[in-house]
């Protein structure tokens, strides 16, 4: 009897093509007669999405994504599907922590428990009241979502706003400066300049790096922030053999991390000269 | 397909009758709407199996796959004994091997088409419409699930699992279908859109 870990470590090795073929027979037997494996098999298909977009497989693990997993353009947009939802998810709808979905009770439901059982002695009506009740509760709800859609928005429009305006990369020495979101490398290490917006809280950054894909490809935690004449800068030290020339982003998360703080995002290019 | 109103797959060969179709709904389950949903499942699994395979079309292949279990039915039809997803593997292996290959014949020096852009704006409003139709209940549980990276990630899951009466691997099944959910509406909404522009 295999433990879940290594039950679900088996489901990888199957999806990364690494399985010889008796081993594989088995597997796949299973899948076609077991409906609720095969459900678990496209479950674990996306969470070895999310791993490689997290930058959690190891180095064999992410050559035979990139190599064989990825191979099927299907495959490429269930990547393309992920990384914008992930980024759905996490910049526009954080939750707070503690409010979690289920079997959680907020503040009304608990008056309205009370005011049942208050109901129950008086021997009022108790149906029609509870359906008042849950009406006035679904009304309630349907604002409270409307509101946090609102404040959703215009946390984006905000962060746009920032982002547009202020969002300007410069490479240091010995890195020269081609064009605004241009620049060249040719000896590590290699530091980009991030300018903050003003009024940023926050003395220090979690920065995270992602390739075009979304792929976090280096992460660096706090970062402090310095002072350059009268602007608030992150430097980011870039290992330069880490960081093959491309597009980039960088995603910066005040640190310590605030679940509902919005990330600052910068996009630059690196280019050989 | 739906599986409420079974008809032809278009991926289907032109060679066959209405009735050969029904034929093979018959031999997945009596009731049409269960032999459909069945239908779609292999079809789902065949893919799967030929991609970890490495074949080198894997959609065409499980159709083709499918085709040729449709012809050979009339004779196995009520011979054959044993789940029709074990034949249908089968069969699936052999399609693989001979499009493998085929494959190795050389092809001639072709330029690279250019890729296509994807329009990543687009993807994201249709996304953010979608997931406003959500039910309340799958959306919060998306966002809970994804929420995190890390130790706070396993926590969360953790938690959450605990809440709604579900092991790690439910919980996962239960993210993923919502995941399928949108990603088809995403689909539709892209396509609708490309359609709009046309």
């Amino acid at each position: 009897m295999h433990s879940p870990l290594q039950h679900e470590d088996e489901i990888v090795r199957y999806l990364l093509g690494e399985m010889e073929e008796p081993e594989l027979v088995v597997i796949e037997n299973r899948l076609m007669s077991d409906s609720d494996f095969f459900a678990e098999i496209r479950a674990l298909e996306d969470e070895l999405i999310d791993s490689y977009l997290n930058g959690e497989l190891s180095g064999l693990q992410e050559k035979r994504f990139r190599e064989h997993f990825l191979r099927t353009p299907a495959r490429q947009q269930q990547l393309e599907f992920a990384q914008a939802l992930r980024k759905n998810l996490r910049e526009n709808r954080p939750t707070p922590a503690g409010e979690l979905p289920g079997k959680s009770h907020t503040a009304a439901s608990w008056i309205i428990a009370a005011l049942l059982v208050l109901c129950s002695i008086e021997g009022l009506f108790v149906g029609r009241f509870m359906a008042d009740l849950r009406r006035a509760e679904q009304h309630a709800t349907e604002l409270n979502r409307k509101l946090q859609d609102k404040d959703a928005e215009r946390e984006r429009e905000k962060k746009n706003s920032l982002v547009s305006s202020t969002v300007h990369i410069v490479a240091l020495q010995p890195v020269t400066r081609a064009k605004a979101k241009e620049i060249s490398r040719d000896a590590a290490p290699l530091f980009l300049e991030l300018q903050l917006p003003g009024g940023e809280p926050g003395n220090s950054f979690d920065v995270e790096i992602q390739d075009q894909y979304g792929k976090k490809v280096a992460q660096l935690n706090n970062v402090p922030v310095a002072a350059v004449d009268t602007t608030q800068v992150v430097f980011v030290p870039l290992p330069a053999d880490l960081v093959p020339d491309g597009d980039f982003n960088a995603v910066l998360r005040s640190h310590p991390a605030a679940s509902v703080a919005t990330p600052l995002r910068y996009s630059f290019r690196l280019v050989r000269p | 397909m739906s599986s409420s109103g079974a008809r032809i797959p278009e991926s289907m060969s032109r060679d066959f009758q209405p009735e050969d179709f029904e034929r093979l709904l018959l031999w997945l389950d009596k009731d049409r709407a269960k032999a459909a949903a069945r239908y779609e499942e292999i079809r789902s699994k065949l893919i799967m199996v030929l991609r970890v395979r490495d074949c080198p079309f894997p959609e065409d292949e499980a159709d083709e796959t499918i085709d040729r279990v449709m012809r050979k039915l009339p004779e196995i039809f009520g011979t054959y004994v044993g789940a029709p997803e074990a034949y249908f593997y089968g069969v699936a292996i052999k399609v693989c091997q001979e499009y493998k290959r085929k494959k190795t014949v050389p092809l001639p020096d072709m330029p690279l088409p250019a890729p296509v852009p994807s329009n990543k704006e687009v993807q994201y409003d249709c996304l953010e419409k979608c997931m406003n139709q959500l039910p309340a209940s799958n959306r919060d549980l998306l966002t809970a699930y994804y929420q995190f990276d890390g130790t706070k990630k396993i926590e969360t899951r953790n938690e959450l699992a605990k809440r709604l009466g579900l092991t790690g691997s439910g919980l996962r099944v239960r993210a993923h279908r919502i995941r399928q959910e949108l990603q088809r509406c995403v689909g539709e909404c892209l396509e609708s859109r490309e359609q709009r522009i046309q």
